[in-house]
Formats: structure tokens, C-alpha cells, sequence
């Protein structure tokens, strides 16, 4: 059997994961509004009475103002915690175990003979909340293990860069 | 002009005997070619061995600098436009006669769309010999050098070391001036672009191939490493050949590397077969290089070589798949056509069409779908034996080169450490009659961005025997890729496990019929209201719901055939996974070729104990998955555990 990899993210991803998914939201919602906005304005032009155009634009903004409240629940509320929960890596001598997924369960396994290159990154929210990701690029895609207080990325990535060229060399 | 000058030389210059192959390329180009004094003067042109290079260049004479692509592209550019404006004008002009109230508009009609189809071509010819103009590459001692661009100028330098293949293709007008389009493919993917040529003589091109890959070898290799074992005396280029047989291909009159082209020995005249026949046209085929290809026989060993025999073609032909994708255009393209045609229509003849297609009978409808499969049949069959003709496969050094096509042609070589994984595929016919067609998947990259958009087919890759014995598949490809022995070997596949039939019958089976299901009662409801369509509702929803039937059958049928595909195996350095339900498709990926694996699992298959595999390789422009659902979850894992490295021995430094 797999030995399940057991080392966690930094808990406070959970915190940059809400705020992402909520700016995702605000800005996915504000097109939707807009969208909506133009269609009612166009509805108006058609000659619909404007008392029936003003109950869809009520209907339109109920609706989205319900959607909105529902994606926030799932997606600012419970998912970053349940993904927290799921996420979990390792890095052994030889390679670099993944598991992730909420619906999907997934577990990589990413041999450091294969890795090309490696690197820290820090987007704005990730460096208001203190942490970094680490990324690992092989020849057929990057995997990223996005929620690492930024000395633990830094030593990471530079264990995993001596690991790497250690394992290319013995091949 | 420079190329005109190089062709000069290349053509006339004949070097002495024994010369190795790099320096006889060099001798026979112009010093700029290869940007170093080439080592012997060239000799004086022959009788016969001059002949006429188009010039489009208004200096008229010889431009300094490095090579030009061959001019013909331009005109082929503006003829392409043409035709790509063709189908698109005869609908305008057609649009604008029926619009025109009188004789006097519909001539001033044509006249504007006349003027615009003039504009069209005159741009795209001005912007075609601008690019000619500014396009101009070389090689140097270390890299290919290629120029171009007009308000951004470009250069791209590619090292020989990641010059990884270097292929051409050739359409039938091209094929005919003796033209290729030359593509360098580089290591990485889309990240890094190969460059293209866009017109090169063959000659050239493959002296160029030839000398890239000497300097490759130069460029990779320890400087001790002898070129390999001694090869029997021939120029690298051999003279024009005279004007008297300007197509005998080069295989006429002397033997071709002492080897008969299909590996047949020479025997004892006999009465032609169906066999000899083809052989001689593919001969003929391979050996035609057209106008300007200059003659060019490369001098590196072919150590392996197949190419097909009548039987073998004929049955691909008969057995491919593309009786299905000609049909699928057919149908696309009938429908447009019959849109367009029925614009022109009188209304008066309205009636008489419809009476005509309201008293088919039964059995002519029946007559005329068994006819139209036939003629689709036959239609799929001259596709792939125009495709597949004169089809040739080798090993010559590192690489695998595949040479095929009646009409168009293309030359195609893969290095070996590009072979990401093998595809061994059947379709349904070839399944039931055991033949199979190989594929190597290799890294591809992008073409680079000068206007001409990569068509590429549905699948990537080099296929490297269209139809082989399913059973001898891998013996065909050990002896064409010795280094993937290893992987070949024959194994027991091990099946999926009970549960994964019940899984793949409701994913394959119920859930899309259900789907079809739904929008037939849709249909069937919308139909039975409609005020329209009520006289024929019945005939049309019963025909709806028996085609719905059919569907259910065919993917019940096809969910239980994936279920008895489906196996895997993993072990002595390789993943094999065979998967399909009709078709049928055998990977073989070795393992060092893995760059990540996963395995994944939602809910339902937890439940099951089952869980899908995957193996991820650089194959294809990004990257390729090869994956298996519903594998037993502990064999998963053990999969899992399969692909991490074995650990490093203990006097490794530790870290």
C-alpha cells in the first residue's frame, strides 16, 4: 500500500484560499449583473410595460443577490477548510507525493529525476497572509503546493533543487 | 541571388571520391552557406548542368548574404488565396446576380468583386515576396541561423545540439517542382518553436538534414567517436541527373545502398505479380523528386527498412478508418452544397422535387444508403492509399524516418530519445481481421508563427507501420527501435475487476442513452403540439425513438466491450494500458518516460474499491495523460508505489 504523505499546508491558506474565491465571486457576479442590467435596459427599449421590465429586474437581482449568497457559503465557507483537510504532501529522497481533491482524491507522485526546475512564488494575498508557493515544473507540467509559510517554500525549494540534481546525477 | 548561386555549385560541383559526407556538403555549398571557406574550389560546370533559377529579385543580380528559401512559394501562396477566396466568390457572385434588378448592376456587381479578388492576391503576393525577401537563414558552425520579419525583425538561433528532427513535407504541385517545406523541430514542446522553411529544393533540404545531423553528432558526442563504420565511396552529392530521364528515380540502374528498396533480394526473372507492380510504383513514387530537386543520396548506413506490399496496402485501405471521417465531411459538405443549390431553385420546381422525394420507395431509399456507403467505402480507401503509397519506414542512426504518400509526400524522422510511448492501434474492422497500425508518440512543438497554422491531425505523433500483423506488432517495432526491447516483451494484461462492469455500463450505456432519451421526448412532445408537423409527427418521432433504441444497443454493446478491453499491466520498465470498445488502442509507455503519475478516486469508486490510474509523458506539444479507470484500488496503489525511483544506494551522499 501507498504511504500517505502527512505533512500539511500552512492552516492560514485556508484564509487565501476565502478571500480568492470571494474576489472570484464578487467579480464573476459583478458580469452577471451587468449582463443582466443590459438585458432588462433592453427589454425596457422594446416596448414591454415598464411595470412588468421593473418586476425582472427585481427577479433578475433576487436571483443573483441568491446565488451569491449560496456560492459564498459553499465557497468562502466550507470548501478552503475541507480542501485544508485534504491536502497533504511529501518529500521524500526520490520523489514528491501529493494528495488533494475534494470530489476527485488524487495522489501524485512526481520523481525528482524528472524535475526540471523549481521556484517560489508570491502572489499579493499569499504575501499578506506571510506565505509562498512552491512550484515543481517537469517536462510535462508544473505542480504547485500553494500554501507554505515563505522560509519553509525557500528551504523546500532548495532541498528539493539538491534532491533533484542528486537523482539526475545518478542516472 | 544567393540561392541561385549555391544551387550553381551545388549541382555542378562533384567532390572527390571518399570525402566524407560533411565536408563534400560543405565543398559543394557556397562559403556563406555554411559560413566557412569551403575546402576544394568547385569544379567547372558540366554540359547540361545549367539550368534556369527564377529570379524575382528587381537588382536581378546576385544578392549577397545568406540563403533564400526558393521563390516558388509566393505564387503558391497567391494561388492558395485564390482558392481560399474561390468558394467564397462564387456565393457573392451569385448573391449579387440575384440582387442586380438589371444587367447594368449585376456588371457592376462582378466588376467590384473582381476588383476585390484582384486587391486580395496583389496583397497577398506583395506581403508573400516581402517575406521571401526578408527570409533568409544559414547555418553556422554551431547553430541554424534564420532571419526574418519585416517591421519586427526576428532571429532565431537554434543550437544543432537541440535540433531534435528535421522533416518535409511536400504538396502535389511541390512535389511536382521537386519542392519541400522544410520544419526543424527543436527539444520542449510548445515552448520552444521549430522554425519552417517554407520552400526549399529536396536536394538541398536533405543535405541540410544530413549536414545538421553530422554537426549534431559533432556538436554532442566525445571528438573520438569515429563516424561509425566505413562507408563505401559516394559524393554526398551526386551530379544532376541528365536531361534525358529527368525523373528515374535514384534506385534505376545501379542498386540503392546495395539494398533493394523493400529488402526483397534479386531473383530470377518472373512474371509480374499484383506485388511487383506496386513495388515498381512505389519505386517510382519514391523516386520521383520533381523539377528542381537536385539529386542527393544520404551517406549515413540504413541499418533497418520496410515498406508495405499490395496485399497490405490494399487491406489498410479497405480496413481504415477514414470511411468514417470521408463520410462525416461528405455529409457536412452535402449539406452545405444542397443549402446553397437550393437558392437556385425555381419556386415552379418546388412541387415536382418534393412529389419526386415523397414516391422514393422503401427499396430505393435502401439502394441508395447501400450505394452511398460503398462509394464512402471506396472514397476512404483511395484517401488512405493515397496517403499510405510508396510507404517507407527506416532506421538510419538515432533516428526513425518515415517516407510516405502517392500525391503529396511526406518525410518524417523521429529521434529516438523523443519516443515518449507507443500506440498500437485497431479499429474496428482491423481488430476483427488482426492487423493494427503502430504509432510512435513523440514530442512535438509548435510551428513557428510565420503565417502558416499547423494542421495537425487528430492524433500526434509518427506512424510508423499503417497495417502490421497484430500479433507481430512488436517484433515489427523491436527491429525498427531495438532500444525499446525492453518494453516490448509480451506480458500478461490483467483485466479490471467485476465491479467495473456494472461502472462501465452505466457510464458508457445508461447515463448517455438516458440523455438521448430525454431530448427524444422532448422532441416528441414539441412535435405532437406543433400545428405544423402534425401530419408527419408520427413518422418522425417513431423514427426518433427507434434510432434511440439502436444508440441504446450500440452502447450497451460498447460499455460491456470496454469493460473485456480494458487491461493493464505494469513491470520490467514499462506501463501498458489497452483500452477502447469498438477500436481498440495498446500503449506502451516505458517508464523513464513517466514524468508524474497519479491515481484518482471520487466518492462512487471509494465505495467500489476501484480507482482510475494515470501516467503523465511529454508526448504531444504539452504534455500526454495515459489513463485507466476503475483499476482495483490496492493495484492502484501498488501501481502508484511502482513508478517512485528505486532508492538510491546507501553510499549516496545524504542529504
Amino acid at each position: 500500500m501507498a504511504v500517505l504523505p502527512t505533512r500539511k499546508l500552512d492552516k492560514r491558506i485556508t484564509r487565501v484560499w476565502r478571500v480568492s474565491a470571494a474576489l472570484n465571486i464578487f467579480v464573476w457576479m459583478s458580469c452577471a449583473l451587468l449582463a443582466l442590467g443590459l438585458a432588462v435596459a433592453g427589454l425596457d427599449d422594446e416596448g414591454v410595460g415598464s411595470q412588468s421590465a421593473k418586476a425582472v429586474a427585481m427577479a433578475a437581482a433576487v436571483g443573483v443577490a441568491v446565488l451569491t449568497a449560496l456560492l459564498v457559503v459553499v465557497f468562502v465557507g466550507f470548501v478552503p477548510a475541507i480542501r485544508w483537510l485534504q491536502w497533504s504532501f511529501e518529500v521524500h529522497d526520490e520523489e514528491i507525493d501529493i494528495c488533494k481533491g475534494i470530489f476527485w482524491r488524487k495522489h501524485l507522485v512526481i520523481p525528482l529525476v524528472r524535475v526540471q526546475n523549481v521556484d517560489t512564488r508570491q502572489g499579493p494575498i499569499l504575501r499578506a497572509n506571510g506565505l509562498a508557493s512552491f512550484t515543481v515544473a517537469t517536462a510535462a507540467g508544473e505542480h504547485a503546493i500553494p500554501g507554505l509559510e515563505v522560509n519553509e517554500a525557500d528551504a523546500l525549494r532548495d532541498q528539493v533543487a539538491l534532491l533533484a540534481r542528486l537523482a539526475q546525477e545518478d542516472v | 541571388m544567393s540561392d541561385q548561386q549555391s544551387d550553381g555549385n551545388a549541382v555542378t560541383f562533384q567532390p572527390p571520391a571518399g570525402l566524407p559526407p560533411s565536408q563534400a556538403v560543405q565543398a559543394a555549398y557556397p562559403q556563406q552557406f555554411y559560413g566557412q571557406p569551403a575546402p576544394f574550389p568547385p569544379a567547372a560546370p558540366g554540359p547540361g548542368s545549367v539550368r534556369p533559377v527564377p529570379v524575382l529579385s528587381s537588382e536581378g543580380g546576385i544578392a549577397p548574404g545568406p540563403p533564400r528559401a526558393h521563390p516558388a512559394y509566393v505564387l503558391q501562396s497567391a494561388l492558395r488565396m485564390i482558392g481560399l477566396l474561390f468558394a467564397g466568390l462564387v456565393t457573392t457572385v451569385a448573391g449579387v446576380l440575384s440582387e442586380a434588378g438589371d444587367a447594368r448592376e449585376a456588371r457592376q456587381g462582378i466588376v467590384v468583386v473582381g476588383v476585390v479578388l484582384v486587391v486580395a492576391v496583389t496583397v497577398v503576393l506583395a506581403a508573400s515576396y516581402i517575406h521571401y525577401k526578408r527570409f533568409r537563414w544559414e547555418i553556422t558552425e554551431t547553430d541554424i541561423h534564420v532571419y526574418s520579419g519585416l517591421f519586427i525583425k526576428k532571429q532565431i538561433h537554434i543550437p544543432f545540439t537541440r535540433v531534435q528532427s528535421i522533416d518535409f513535407t511536400a504538396g502535389l504541385a511541390n512535389r511536382l517542382l521537386g519542392l519541400v517545406r522544410l520544419k526543424v523541430d527543436t527539444a520542449g514542446g510548445a515552448v520552444n518553436k521549430g522554425v519552417v522553411i517554407p520552400a526549399l529544393k529536396l536536394g538541398e533540404a536533405e543535405a541540410l538534414r544530413a549536414e545538421v545531423f553530422i554537426r549534431k553528432r559533432r556538436a554532442a558526442g566525445p571528438p573520438a567517436a569515429a563516424p561509425a563504420p566505413p562507408q563505401p565511396n559516394r559524393g554526398a552529392l551526386a551530379g544532376f541527373a541528365p536531361p534525358a530521364q529527368p525523373f528515374a528515380p535514384p534506385s534505376a540502374g545501379q542498386p540503392f545502398w546495395g539494398l533493394q528498396p523493400f529488402g526483397a533480394p534479386p531473383s530470377p526473372p518472373r512474371p509480374p505479380t499484383a506485388d511487383d507492380i506496386v513495388r515498381e510504383v512505389g519505386d517510382k513514387v519514391a523516386g520521383l523528386r520533381g523539377i528542381f530537386a537536385d539529386k542527393y543520396q544520404e551517406d549515413s548506413p540504413v541499418e533497418h527498412e520496410y515498406g508495405l506490399t499490395a496485399k497490405e496496402l490494399l487491406l489498410a485501405a479497405i480496413s481504415g478508418d477514414r470511411t468514417l471521417i470521408v463520410f462525416a465531411l461528405f455529409l457536412g459538405g452535402g449539406f452545405q452544397t444542397f443549402q446553397f443549390a437550393s437558392q437556385f431553385v425555381p419556386a415552379a420546381a418546388e412541387p415536382v422535387i418534393v412529389d419526386f422525394l415523397r414516391n422514393l420507395a422503401a427499396s430505393h431509399i435502401v439502394f441508395l444508403a447501400v450505394a452511398a456507403l460503398l462509394f464512402f467505402l471506396f472514397l476512404g480507401a483511395v484517401s488512405t492509399a493515397l496517403s499510405y503509397g510508396g510507404f517507407t519506414a527506416r532506421r538510419r542512426g538515432g533516428r526513425v524516418e518515415v517516407e510516405r504518400g502517392l500525391l503529396a509526400r511526406q518525410y518524417k524522422s523521429v529521434a529516438i530519445p523523443r519516443i515518449q510511448a507507443v500506440a498500437i492501434r485497431q479499429g474496428l474492422i482491423r481488430r476483427l481481421i488482426g492487423y493494427a497500425e503502430i504509432r510512435l508518440l513523440t514530442v512535438d512543438s509548435m510551428d513557428s508563427g510565420n503565417g502558416q497554422k499547423n494542421t495537425r491531425s487528430f492524433q500526434s505523433g509518427l506512424v510508423v507501420h499503417p497495417f502490421a500483423k497484430a500479433a507481430e506488432a512488436e517484433a515489427v517495432l523491436g527491429r525498427l527501435v531495438p532500444e525499446l526491447k525492453d518494453s516490448l516483451a509480451v506480458v500478461q494484461l490483467k483485466p479490471l475487476p467485476k465491479v467495473a462492469l456494472r461502472r462501465s455500463v452505466i457510464r458508457f450505456g445508461v447515463i448517455p442513452v438516458l440523455f438521448y432519451a430525454l431530448c427524444a421526448t422532448a422532441a416528441t412532445v414539441a412535435l405532437t403540439r406543433s400545428p405544423v408537423l402534425s401530419a408527419q409527427a408520427a413518422v418522425i418521432t417513431s423514427t426518433v425513438w427507434v434510432l434511440v433504441s439502436a444508440l441504446l444497443l450500440l452502447h450497451l454493446a460498447g460499455s460491456v466491450l470496454w469493460h473485456r478491453h480494458a487491461a493493464y499491466a505494469y513491470g520490467s520498465g514499462r506501463l501498458v494500458i489497452r483500452r477502447g470498445a469498438y477500436a481498440q488502442t495498446t500503449t506502451i509507455i516505458p517508464r523513464r518516460k513517466i514524468q508524474w503519475s497519479a491515481t484518482a478516486q471520487n466518492p462512487f469508486q471509494r465505495r467500489s474499491k476501484v480507482a482510475n490510474i494515470a501516467a503523465t509523458t511529454a508526448a504531444g506539444i504539452a504534455a500526454t495523460t495515459f489513463s485507466l479507470r476503475d483499476v482495483a484500488a490496492e493495484d492502484a496503489a501498488a501501481y502508484l508505489d511502482w513508478t517512485r525511483p528505486a532508492p538510491r544506494p546507501a553510499d549516496s551522499p545524504a542529504v
